[in-house]
Protein backbone atom coordinates (compact mmCIF):
# COMPACT_ATOMS: atom_id res chain seq x y z
CA UNK A 1 0.00 0.00 0.00
CA UNK A 2 1.47 3.04 -1.12
CA UNK A 3 0.41 6.42 -0.88
CA UNK A 4 1.22 9.94 -2.65
CA UNK A 5 1.01 13.48 -1.93
CA UNK A 6 1.97 17.14 -2.96
CA UNK A 7 1.60 19.49 -1.41
CA UNK A 8 2.36 23.22 -2.85
CA UNK A 9 1.72 26.39 -2.02
CA UNK A 10 3.54 30.15 -1.93
CA UNK A 11 7.02 30.29 0.32
CA UNK A 12 5.90 31.22 4.06
CA UNK A 13 3.03 29.45 4.27
CA UNK A 14 5.31 26.36 6.03
CA UNK A 15 4.37 23.46 2.60
CA UNK A 16 7.90 22.61 3.52
CA UNK A 17 7.30 22.19 6.74
CA UNK A 18 3.67 20.21 6.67
CA UNK A 19 5.40 17.46 4.51
CA UNK A 20 8.25 16.75 6.94
CA UNK A 21 5.81 16.85 9.70
CA UNK A 22 3.93 14.26 7.67
CA UNK A 23 6.93 12.15 6.99
CA UNK A 24 8.30 12.64 10.61
CA UNK A 25 4.63 11.04 11.55
CA UNK A 26 4.76 8.55 9.19
CA UNK A 27 8.43 7.28 10.23
CA UNK A 28 6.95 7.39 13.83
CA UNK A 29 4.64 4.76 12.47
CA UNK A 30 8.16 2.56 11.36
CA UNK A 31 6.18 3.15 8.03
CA UNK A 32 8.96 3.59 4.81
CA UNK A 33 8.49 7.41 3.62
CA UNK A 34 10.55 9.92 1.47
CA UNK A 35 10.21 13.78 1.51
CA UNK A 36 11.27 15.29 -1.38
CA UNK A 37 11.30 19.18 -1.05
CA UNK A 38 10.82 22.01 -4.49
CA UNK A 39 11.11 25.50 -4.15
CA UNK A 40 12.74 28.55 -5.42
CA UNK A 41 15.39 31.04 -4.42
CA UNK A 42 12.97 32.78 -2.62
CA UNK A 43 12.41 32.17 0.99
CA UNK A 44 9.14 33.87 1.12
CA UNK A 45 6.94 34.70 -1.90
CA UNK A 46 8.21 32.21 -4.14
CA UNK A 47 6.77 28.73 -5.23
CA UNK A 48 6.74 25.82 -2.51
CA UNK A 49 5.93 22.59 -3.23
CA UNK A 50 7.10 19.25 -1.67
CA UNK A 51 5.96 15.63 -2.35
CA UNK A 52 5.54 12.77 0.77
CA UNK A 53 5.36 9.19 -0.21
CA UNK A 54 4.15 6.68 2.85
CA UNK A 55 4.41 3.11 1.99
CA UNK A 56 4.83 -0.56 3.35
CA UNK A 57 7.72 -1.29 0.99
CA UNK A 58 10.35 -0.08 -0.87
CA UNK A 59 9.44 3.37 -2.46
CA UNK A 60 10.60 3.89 -5.85
CA UNK A 61 10.78 7.56 -7.14
CA UNK A 62 10.43 10.09 -4.11
CA UNK A 63 8.52 12.50 -7.27
CA UNK A 64 5.63 11.39 -9.26
CA UNK A 65 4.02 12.72 -11.85
CA UNK A 66 0.63 11.32 -10.70
CA UNK A 67 -0.56 11.39 -6.80
CA UNK A 68 -3.22 10.41 -4.09
CA UNK A 69 -3.74 13.63 -2.72
CA UNK A 70 -2.89 17.00 -3.61
CA UNK A 71 -3.16 19.88 -1.46
CA UNK A 72 -3.43 23.19 -2.97
CA UNK A 73 -2.27 25.81 -0.60
CA UNK A 74 -3.02 28.58 -3.06
CA UNK A 75 -4.70 29.08 -6.57
CA UNK A 76 -1.21 29.02 -8.31
CA UNK A 77 -0.96 25.48 -6.89
CA UNK A 78 -4.46 24.77 -7.62
CA UNK A 79 -3.56 25.80 -11.57
CA UNK A 80 -0.58 24.11 -11.61
CA UNK A 81 -1.29 20.56 -9.61
CA UNK A 82 -4.90 20.13 -10.67
CA UNK A 83 -4.25 17.60 -13.58
CA UNK A 84 -1.91 15.75 -11.51
CA UNK A 85 -4.62 14.24 -9.24
CA UNK A 86 -4.79 10.34 -10.06
CA UNK A 87 -8.25 9.46 -11.55
CA UNK A 88 -10.26 8.80 -8.28
CA UNK A 89 -7.79 11.18 -5.97
CA UNK A 90 -8.50 13.99 -3.94
CA UNK A 91 -7.54 17.40 -4.34
CA UNK A 92 -7.40 19.26 -1.10
CA UNK A 93 -7.95 23.47 -1.68
CA UNK A 94 -7.31 25.87 1.20
CA UNK A 95 -10.27 27.89 0.36
CA UNK A 96 -9.56 30.87 2.62
CA UNK A 97 -7.36 31.38 -0.80
CA UNK A 98 -8.43 28.92 -3.26
CA UNK A 99 -12.28 28.66 -4.03
CA UNK A 100 -12.26 27.64 -7.82
CA UNK A 101 -14.29 24.59 -8.15
CA UNK A 102 -12.58 21.75 -10.79
CA UNK A 103 -13.63 20.82 -13.89
CA UNK A 104 -12.47 17.19 -13.34
CA UNK A 105 -15.73 15.05 -12.48
CA UNK A 106 -13.12 11.74 -11.53
CA UNK A 107 -11.59 13.46 -8.47
CA UNK A 108 -13.10 14.61 -5.63
CA UNK A 109 -12.27 18.37 -4.34
CA UNK A 110 -12.44 19.25 -0.46
CA UNK A 111 -12.41 22.48 0.88
CA UNK A 112 -10.74 23.90 4.06
CA UNK A 113 -10.54 27.31 5.25
CA UNK A 114 -7.24 26.80 6.55
CA UNK A 115 -6.38 30.56 6.86
CA UNK A 116 -9.40 31.33 8.57
CA UNK A 117 -9.23 28.52 10.89
CA UNK A 118 -5.02 29.26 11.79
CA UNK A 119 -6.41 32.59 12.64
CA UNK A 120 -9.44 31.18 14.55
CA UNK A 121 -6.09 29.36 16.39
CA UNK A 122 -4.31 32.28 16.90
CA UNK A 123 -2.18 32.77 14.06
CA UNK A 124 -2.62 32.92 10.42
CA UNK A 125 0.88 31.08 10.60
CA UNK A 126 -0.76 27.99 11.83
CA UNK A 127 -2.67 27.11 8.50
CA UNK A 128 -0.31 24.66 7.85
CA UNK A 129 -0.97 22.86 11.60
CA UNK A 130 -4.37 23.37 10.52
CA UNK A 131 -3.72 21.41 7.48
CA UNK A 132 -1.70 18.63 9.15
CA UNK A 133 -4.73 18.31 11.64
CA UNK A 134 -7.43 17.45 8.69
CA UNK A 135 -5.02 15.23 7.24
CA UNK A 136 -4.22 13.01 9.90
CA UNK A 137 -7.84 12.55 11.36
CA UNK A 138 -8.71 11.19 7.72
CA UNK A 139 -6.68 8.63 8.66
CA UNK A 140 -6.01 7.08 5.52
CA UNK A 141 -2.02 8.48 5.47
CA UNK A 142 -1.05 8.77 9.01
CA UNK A 143 -2.59 8.41 12.17
CA UNK A 144 -4.27 11.45 14.53
CA UNK A 145 -2.32 11.24 17.42
CA UNK A 146 1.15 10.59 16.31
CA UNK A 147 0.64 13.07 13.91
CA UNK A 148 -0.41 15.60 17.21
CA UNK A 149 3.19 14.31 19.17
CA UNK A 150 5.31 15.52 16.17
CA UNK A 151 3.61 18.77 16.22
CA UNK A 152 4.43 18.91 19.93
CA UNK A 153 7.76 17.58 19.85
CA UNK A 154 9.07 19.25 16.41
CA UNK A 155 7.31 23.08 16.63
CA UNK A 156 7.37 25.41 19.08
CA UNK A 157 7.82 24.42 22.65
CA UNK A 158 7.06 27.61 24.04
CA UNK A 159 3.39 27.40 25.99
CA UNK A 160 1.76 30.49 24.17
CA UNK A 161 3.13 28.29 20.68
CA UNK A 162 2.13 25.06 21.91
CA UNK A 163 -1.21 25.69 23.03
CA UNK A 164 -1.73 27.66 19.53
CA UNK A 165 -0.64 24.60 17.41
CA UNK A 166 -2.92 21.95 19.84
CA UNK A 167 -6.08 24.31 18.59
CA UNK A 168 -4.96 25.07 15.22
CA UNK A 169 -4.83 21.17 14.73
CA UNK A 170 -7.72 20.33 16.50
CA UNK A 171 -9.60 22.66 14.32
CA UNK A 172 -8.28 21.08 11.20
CA UNK A 173 -8.69 17.68 12.54
CA UNK A 174 -12.76 18.70 12.71
CA UNK A 175 -13.13 19.51 9.54
CA UNK A 176 -12.10 16.00 8.21
CA UNK A 177 -14.34 13.19 8.13
CA UNK A 178 -12.92 9.93 8.80
CA UNK A 179 -12.33 7.48 5.89
CA UNK B 1 16.09 -3.04 14.48
CA UNK B 2 16.88 0.07 16.00
CA UNK B 3 14.67 2.98 15.37
CA UNK B 4 15.38 4.97 12.12
CA UNK B 5 15.89 8.46 11.99
CA UNK B 6 14.65 10.26 9.49
CA UNK B 7 17.29 12.61 7.46
CA UNK B 8 18.13 14.23 4.21
CA UNK B 9 20.64 12.73 2.46
CA UNK B 10 23.08 15.56 3.21
CA UNK B 11 22.58 15.17 6.83
CA UNK B 12 23.14 11.52 6.55
CA UNK B 13 26.43 12.11 4.56
CA UNK B 14 27.66 14.45 7.11
CA UNK B 15 26.76 12.37 10.49
CA UNK B 16 28.44 9.16 8.58
CA UNK B 17 31.54 10.76 8.08
CA UNK B 18 32.29 12.25 11.56
CA UNK B 19 31.20 8.62 12.86
CA UNK B 20 33.28 7.01 10.47
CA UNK B 21 36.14 9.03 12.04
CA UNK B 22 36.53 12.50 10.00
CA UNK B 23 38.36 15.03 12.27
CA UNK B 24 38.83 17.67 9.85
CA UNK B 25 35.95 19.05 7.40
CA UNK B 26 36.27 22.63 5.07
CA UNK B 27 34.07 23.43 2.79
CA UNK B 28 32.03 26.23 0.68
CA UNK B 29 28.49 26.86 0.54
CA UNK B 30 26.91 25.82 -2.34
CA UNK B 31 23.24 24.76 -3.34
CA UNK B 32 22.27 21.65 -3.07
CA UNK B 33 25.15 20.85 -0.26
CA UNK B 34 24.51 23.82 2.09
CA UNK B 35 22.83 21.89 4.29
CA UNK B 36 25.15 19.23 4.63
CA UNK B 37 28.23 22.23 5.79
CA UNK B 38 25.26 23.79 8.20
CA UNK B 39 24.90 20.61 9.88
CA UNK B 40 28.71 20.20 9.86
CA UNK B 41 28.90 23.61 11.42
CA UNK B 42 28.02 22.91 14.72
CA UNK B 43 28.40 18.90 15.08
CA UNK B 44 31.99 19.02 14.47
CA UNK B 45 32.23 21.44 17.33
CA UNK B 46 30.21 19.66 18.94
CA UNK B 47 32.60 16.41 18.76
CA UNK B 48 35.78 18.68 18.93
CA UNK B 49 36.78 18.18 15.47
CA UNK B 50 37.72 20.93 13.23
CA UNK B 51 35.47 22.82 10.87
CA UNK B 52 36.23 25.38 8.70
CA UNK B 53 33.86 27.75 6.75
CA UNK B 54 36.49 28.41 3.49
CA UNK B 55 36.89 31.52 1.52
CA UNK B 56 36.54 29.61 -1.58
CA UNK B 57 36.51 25.81 -2.82
CA UNK B 58 39.70 26.25 -4.00
CA UNK B 59 40.84 27.27 -0.39
CA UNK B 60 38.52 24.52 1.17
CA UNK B 61 40.29 21.67 -1.08
CA UNK B 62 43.58 22.52 -0.39
CA UNK B 63 43.06 22.35 3.51
CA UNK B 64 41.84 19.28 3.43
CA UNK B 65 45.11 18.27 1.28
CA UNK B 66 46.80 20.04 3.96
CA UNK B 67 44.82 17.75 6.86
CA UNK B 68 45.12 14.71 4.95
CA UNK B 69 48.94 14.97 4.88
CA UNK B 70 49.07 16.01 8.02
CA UNK B 71 47.42 12.96 9.32
CA UNK B 72 43.91 13.94 9.62
CA UNK B 73 40.50 12.27 7.90
CA UNK B 74 39.77 14.87 5.61
CA UNK B 75 36.67 15.38 4.36
CA UNK B 76 34.78 18.40 1.69
CA UNK B 77 31.54 18.55 -0.31
CA UNK B 78 30.37 20.36 -3.00
CA UNK B 79 27.64 20.84 -6.20
CA UNK B 80 28.24 22.00 -9.64
CA UNK B 81 30.27 24.41 -10.93
CA UNK B 82 32.22 24.68 -7.59
CA UNK B 83 34.08 21.01 -8.63
CA UNK B 84 36.26 22.68 -11.70
CA UNK B 85 37.62 25.05 -8.81
CA UNK B 86 38.84 21.94 -7.12
CA UNK B 87 40.38 20.10 -9.67
CA UNK B 88 44.12 20.89 -9.68
CA UNK B 89 44.13 20.04 -5.84
CA UNK B 90 42.10 16.70 -6.59
CA UNK B 91 44.96 15.92 -9.03
CA UNK B 92 47.40 16.48 -6.19
CA UNK B 93 45.08 14.33 -3.79
CA UNK B 94 45.50 11.28 -6.01
CA UNK B 95 49.06 11.46 -7.23
CA UNK B 96 50.70 12.23 -3.58
CA UNK B 97 48.15 9.14 -2.33
CA UNK B 98 46.84 11.40 0.20
CA UNK B 99 43.35 9.62 2.23
CA UNK B 100 40.25 11.86 1.55
CA UNK B 101 36.81 11.92 0.71
CA UNK B 102 35.15 14.44 -1.57
CA UNK B 103 31.16 14.20 -2.08
CA UNK B 104 30.08 15.95 -5.25
CA UNK B 105 25.68 16.43 -5.56
CA UNK B 106 25.64 17.03 -9.50
CA UNK B 107 23.51 20.22 -11.04
CA UNK B 108 22.90 20.41 -14.11
CA UNK B 109 24.36 22.16 -17.28
CA UNK B 110 27.92 23.81 -18.19
CA UNK B 111 29.59 26.88 -17.38
CA UNK B 112 26.98 28.86 -14.86
CA UNK B 113 24.95 26.05 -15.38
CA UNK B 114 21.51 25.44 -13.06
CA UNK B 115 20.70 24.72 -9.55
CA UNK B 116 18.42 21.03 -10.75
CA UNK B 117 19.54 17.94 -10.21
CA UNK B 118 21.70 16.31 -12.64
CA UNK B 119 23.80 13.28 -13.84
CA UNK B 120 26.34 15.42 -15.58
CA UNK B 121 29.59 14.94 -14.31
CA UNK B 122 29.82 11.20 -14.83
CA UNK B 123 32.78 11.43 -17.26
CA UNK B 124 34.27 14.53 -15.23
CA UNK B 125 34.12 12.26 -12.38
CA UNK B 126 35.62 8.92 -13.91
CA UNK B 127 37.95 9.30 -16.48
CA UNK B 128 40.73 11.29 -14.77
CA UNK B 129 40.63 13.58 -11.44
CA UNK B 130 42.09 17.01 -13.23
CA UNK B 131 44.96 16.52 -15.05
CA UNK B 132 47.64 13.57 -15.16
CA UNK B 133 45.26 10.21 -15.85
CA UNK B 134 44.88 9.44 -11.77
CA UNK B 135 41.74 7.88 -10.63
CA UNK B 136 39.61 8.36 -7.52
CA UNK B 137 37.51 5.50 -6.13
CA UNK B 138 33.90 6.79 -7.52
CA UNK B 139 30.60 5.93 -5.90
CA UNK B 140 26.95 6.52 -6.67
CA UNK B 141 24.65 6.19 -3.78
CA UNK B 142 20.86 5.02 -4.70
CA UNK B 143 19.08 6.31 -1.83
CA UNK B 144 19.87 8.36 1.98
CA UNK B 145 20.86 5.12 3.57
CA UNK B 146 23.10 4.11 0.98
CA UNK B 147 24.24 7.45 0.76
CA UNK B 148 25.01 7.35 4.76
CA UNK B 149 26.81 3.89 4.48
CA UNK B 150 28.90 4.69 1.52
CA UNK B 151 30.18 7.72 3.20
CA UNK B 152 30.73 5.73 6.47
CA UNK B 153 32.72 2.73 4.39
CA UNK B 154 34.87 5.73 2.30
CA UNK B 155 37.14 6.72 5.11
CA UNK B 156 38.24 3.01 5.84
CA UNK B 157 38.83 2.90 1.93
CA UNK B 158 40.44 6.10 1.33
CA UNK B 159 43.08 4.82 4.14
CA UNK B 160 43.56 1.19 3.04
CA UNK B 161 44.25 2.30 -0.38
CA UNK B 162 45.79 5.29 0.17
CA UNK B 163 43.34 7.14 -2.05
CA UNK B 164 40.39 10.04 -2.63
CA UNK B 165 36.98 8.33 -2.46
CA UNK B 166 34.61 10.27 -4.38
CA UNK B 167 31.05 10.32 -3.70
CA UNK B 168 29.03 11.77 -7.29
CA UNK B 169 25.28 12.01 -6.36
CA UNK B 170 22.58 14.37 -7.05
CA UNK B 171 19.87 16.09 -5.27
CA UNK B 172 17.17 13.02 -5.32
CA UNK B 173 19.61 11.87 -2.85
CA UNK B 174 21.37 15.40 -1.01
CA UNK B 175 17.34 16.69 -0.21
CA UNK B 176 15.41 13.73 -0.08
CA UNK B 177 14.23 13.13 3.12
CA UNK B 178 13.85 9.22 4.40
CA UNK B 179 14.07 6.80 7.23
CA UNK B 180 18.05 6.43 8.21
CA UNK B 181 19.67 3.99 10.50
CA UNK B 182 23.44 5.06 11.17
CA UNK B 183 26.66 3.21 11.85
CA UNK B 184 28.40 3.24 15.18
CA UNK B 185 30.78 6.14 15.94
CA UNK B 186 34.14 4.91 15.57
CA UNK B 187 36.72 5.91 18.75
CA UNK B 188 40.37 5.98 19.61
CA UNK B 189 41.48 5.70 15.89
CA UNK B 190 45.11 5.05 15.30
CA UNK B 191 47.28 7.90 13.85
CA UNK B 192 47.54 6.89 9.92
CA UNK B 193 50.93 5.78 8.98
CA UNK B 194 52.91 7.98 6.29
CA UNK B 195 51.13 10.94 7.73
CA UNK B 196 53.49 13.58 8.52
CA UNK B 197 52.59 13.76 12.13
CA UNK B 198 52.93 9.87 12.03
CA UNK B 199 55.26 7.18 13.54
CA UNK B 200 56.46 5.75 10.28
CA UNK B 201 59.46 7.93 9.61
CA UNK B 202 60.30 8.06 13.54
CA UNK B 203 57.68 10.77 14.65
CA UNK B 204 59.84 13.96 13.94
CA UNK B 205 60.44 13.89 10.51
CA UNK B 206 58.55 15.64 8.04
CA UNK B 207 57.75 14.18 4.76
CA UNK B 208 56.98 16.30 1.05
CA UNK B 209 53.51 14.82 0.57
CA UNK B 210 53.03 17.12 -2.71
CA UNK B 211 55.43 15.56 -4.90
CA UNK B 212 55.89 11.72 -3.68
CA UNK B 213 59.63 11.15 -5.39
CA UNK B 214 58.82 7.14 -4.54
CA UNK B 215 55.83 8.18 -6.99
CA UNK B 216 57.73 10.18 -9.92
CA UNK B 217 58.74 7.07 -12.18
CA UNK B 218 57.07 4.76 -14.60
CA UNK B 219 57.18 2.57 -11.82
CA UNK B 220 54.79 4.80 -9.69
CA UNK B 221 52.80 5.13 -12.29
CA UNK B 222 52.63 0.94 -12.87
CA UNK B 223 51.63 0.77 -8.96
CA UNK B 224 48.76 3.11 -9.53
CA UNK B 225 48.02 1.19 -12.49
CA UNK B 226 48.13 -2.20 -10.53
CA UNK B 227 45.80 -0.55 -8.02
CA UNK B 228 43.08 0.08 -10.61
CA UNK B 229 43.55 -3.11 -11.41
CA UNK B 230 42.82 -4.74 -7.63
CA UNK B 231 39.76 -2.05 -7.84
CA UNK B 232 38.63 -3.67 -10.80
CA UNK B 233 38.69 -7.50 -9.47
CA UNK B 234 37.79 -6.86 -5.99
CA UNK B 235 36.29 -3.57 -5.09
CA UNK B 236 33.37 -3.35 -8.22
CA UNK B 237 29.52 -2.72 -6.66
CA UNK B 238 26.80 -3.13 -8.17
CA UNK B 239 22.80 -3.75 -7.38
CA UNK B 240 20.43 -6.39 -9.32
CA UNK B 241 16.92 -5.44 -8.86
CA UNK B 242 14.75 -7.84 -11.07
CA UNK B 243 17.39 -9.56 -12.56
CA UNK B 244 17.19 -13.53 -12.49
CA UNK B 245 15.10 -13.74 -15.99
CA UNK B 246 15.39 -10.70 -17.15
CA UNK B 247 15.68 -9.64 -21.19
CA UNK B 248 15.24 -6.32 -21.16
CA UNK B 249 17.70 -4.41 -18.57
CA UNK B 250 17.73 -0.99 -18.15
CA UNK B 251 21.11 0.00 -16.60
CA UNK B 252 21.26 3.46 -14.30
CA UNK B 253 22.64 4.75 -11.50
CA UNK B 254 21.52 7.18 -8.85
CA UNK B 255 18.30 9.11 -9.32
CA UNK B 256 17.77 7.94 -12.48
CA UNK B 257 17.63 4.68 -11.18
CA UNK B 258 15.18 5.70 -8.26
CA UNK B 259 13.14 6.92 -11.23
CA UNK B 260 13.07 3.50 -13.04
CA UNK B 261 12.79 0.98 -9.79
CA UNK B 262 8.91 1.52 -10.02
CA UNK B 263 9.10 1.57 -14.01
CA UNK B 264 10.59 -2.52 -13.26
CA UNK B 265 7.84 -3.23 -11.66
CA UNK B 266 5.18 -1.95 -13.63
CA UNK B 267 6.19 -3.72 -16.57
CA UNK B 268 7.13 -7.08 -14.90
CA UNK B 269 3.26 -6.63 -13.78
CA UNK B 270 2.41 -6.39 -17.59
CA UNK B 271 4.63 -9.74 -18.20
CA UNK B 272 7.69 -7.88 -19.54
CA UNK B 273 11.20 -9.24 -18.31
CA UNK B 274 12.46 -6.66 -17.22
CA UNK B 275 15.17 -5.28 -14.53
CA UNK B 276 17.75 -3.32 -13.67
CA UNK B 277 21.32 -3.51 -13.19
CA UNK B 278 22.81 -0.44 -10.94
CA UNK B 279 26.45 0.30 -10.78
CA UNK B 280 27.13 1.87 -7.54
CA UNK B 281 31.07 2.31 -8.01
CA UNK B 282 31.43 4.27 -11.23
CA UNK B 283 34.99 3.74 -11.46
CA UNK B 284 36.39 1.25 -11.51
CA UNK B 285 32.86 0.83 -13.68
CA UNK B 286 30.90 -3.00 -13.29
CA UNK B 287 32.69 -3.72 -16.90
CA UNK B 288 32.97 -7.57 -16.52
CA UNK B 289 29.52 -8.24 -15.10
CA UNK B 290 27.84 -6.07 -18.42
CA UNK B 291 29.87 -7.66 -20.32
CA UNK B 292 28.64 -10.79 -18.74
CA UNK B 293 24.86 -10.07 -20.02
CA UNK B 294 24.38 -11.88 -23.50
CA UNK B 295 25.37 -15.50 -21.67
CA UNK B 296 22.40 -14.63 -19.11
CA UNK B 297 19.82 -14.74 -21.72
CA UNK B 298 19.58 -10.86 -21.76
CA UNK B 299 18.44 -9.40 -25.13
CA UNK B 300 18.48 -5.73 -25.13
CA UNK B 301 20.17 -2.82 -22.37
CA UNK B 302 18.52 0.32 -21.90
CA UNK B 303 20.72 3.13 -20.54
CA UNK B 304 18.64 5.70 -18.72
CA UNK B 305 20.50 8.78 -17.23
CA UNK B 306 20.35 12.74 -17.00
CA UNK B 307 22.58 13.76 -18.85
CA UNK B 308 22.90 15.11 -22.64
CA UNK B 309 24.77 14.13 -24.50
CA UNK B 310 24.57 10.88 -22.54
CA UNK B 311 27.54 9.53 -20.84
CA UNK B 312 27.59 6.23 -18.87
CA UNK B 313 26.43 4.54 -22.46
CA UNK B 314 29.86 5.42 -23.71
CA UNK B 315 30.75 2.46 -20.70
CA UNK B 316 28.29 0.72 -21.16
CA UNK B 317 28.57 0.59 -24.65
CA UNK B 318 32.47 -0.02 -24.02
CA UNK B 319 31.32 -2.83 -21.65
CA UNK B 320 28.84 -4.87 -24.42
CA UNK B 321 31.58 -4.62 -26.81
CA UNK B 322 28.22 -4.57 -29.53
CA UNK B 323 27.08 -8.08 -28.06
CA UNK B 324 23.40 -6.73 -27.40
CA UNK B 325 20.81 -3.71 -28.70
CA UNK B 326 21.88 -0.84 -26.79
CA UNK B 327 19.28 1.84 -26.22
CA UNK B 328 19.28 5.00 -24.34
CA UNK B 329 16.79 7.33 -22.61
CA UNK B 330 18.19 10.57 -20.83
CA UNK B 331 17.43 14.32 -20.57
CA UNK B 332 19.16 17.33 -18.90
CA UNK B 333 18.07 20.56 -17.46
CA UNK B 334 14.81 21.21 -15.67
CA UNK B 335 13.36 18.41 -17.63
CA UNK B 336 14.01 14.96 -15.95
CA UNK B 337 12.41 11.46 -16.92
CA UNK B 338 9.49 9.89 -15.03
CA UNK B 339 8.94 6.61 -14.19
CA UNK B 340 5.81 6.81 -16.67
CA UNK B 341 8.71 7.47 -19.27
CA UNK B 342 10.73 4.84 -18.48
CA UNK B 343 7.55 2.58 -18.69
CA UNK B 344 6.67 3.45 -22.32
CA UNK B 345 10.32 3.47 -23.70
CA UNK B 346 10.77 -0.35 -21.86
CA UNK B 347 7.56 -0.98 -23.84
CA UNK B 348 9.43 0.23 -26.95
CA UNK B 349 12.20 -1.61 -26.23
CA UNK B 350 9.67 -5.13 -25.44
CA UNK B 351 8.24 -4.28 -28.73
CA UNK B 352 11.35 -4.47 -30.65
CA UNK B 353 13.64 -7.59 -29.32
Amino acid sequence: MEKTILIGGFGGQGVQTLGKLLAYTANEEEKRVTFAPAYGGEMRGGTSNCTVIISDSQIGSPTRQMLDIVVAMNVESFQKFEARVKPGGLLICNSSLVTQKTARTDITQLFLPANALAEEAGSDKTLNVVMLGFLSARGDLVGRSAAEAVVAEKLGKKEKFRAMNEKAFALGAAQAVAV
Amino acid sequence: MAKRELMSGNVAMAESAIRAGCNFFASYPITPQTTLLEYMSTRMFEVGREFIQAESEIGAINMVMGAAAAGGRAFTATAGMAVSLMMETLSYLCAAKLPSVVVNIQRTGAGAGGITSSQTDFHYATKSMGHGGLHAYVLSPGDVQEAADLVYDAFAFAEKYQCLVYILTDAMVAQVMEPVELKPMLENLPVREGSAQGSALGGTKRINTINRTDLRSLEGYRSFEAMYDTWQREEVRYEEYRMEDAEIVLVATGMSARIARGAIDTLRAEGVKAGMFRPITLYPFPTQQIRGFAQRGIKAVLDAEVAVPAQMIDDVDHALQGSLPLYKIDCTWNTVFTTEDIEKKLREVAQEV
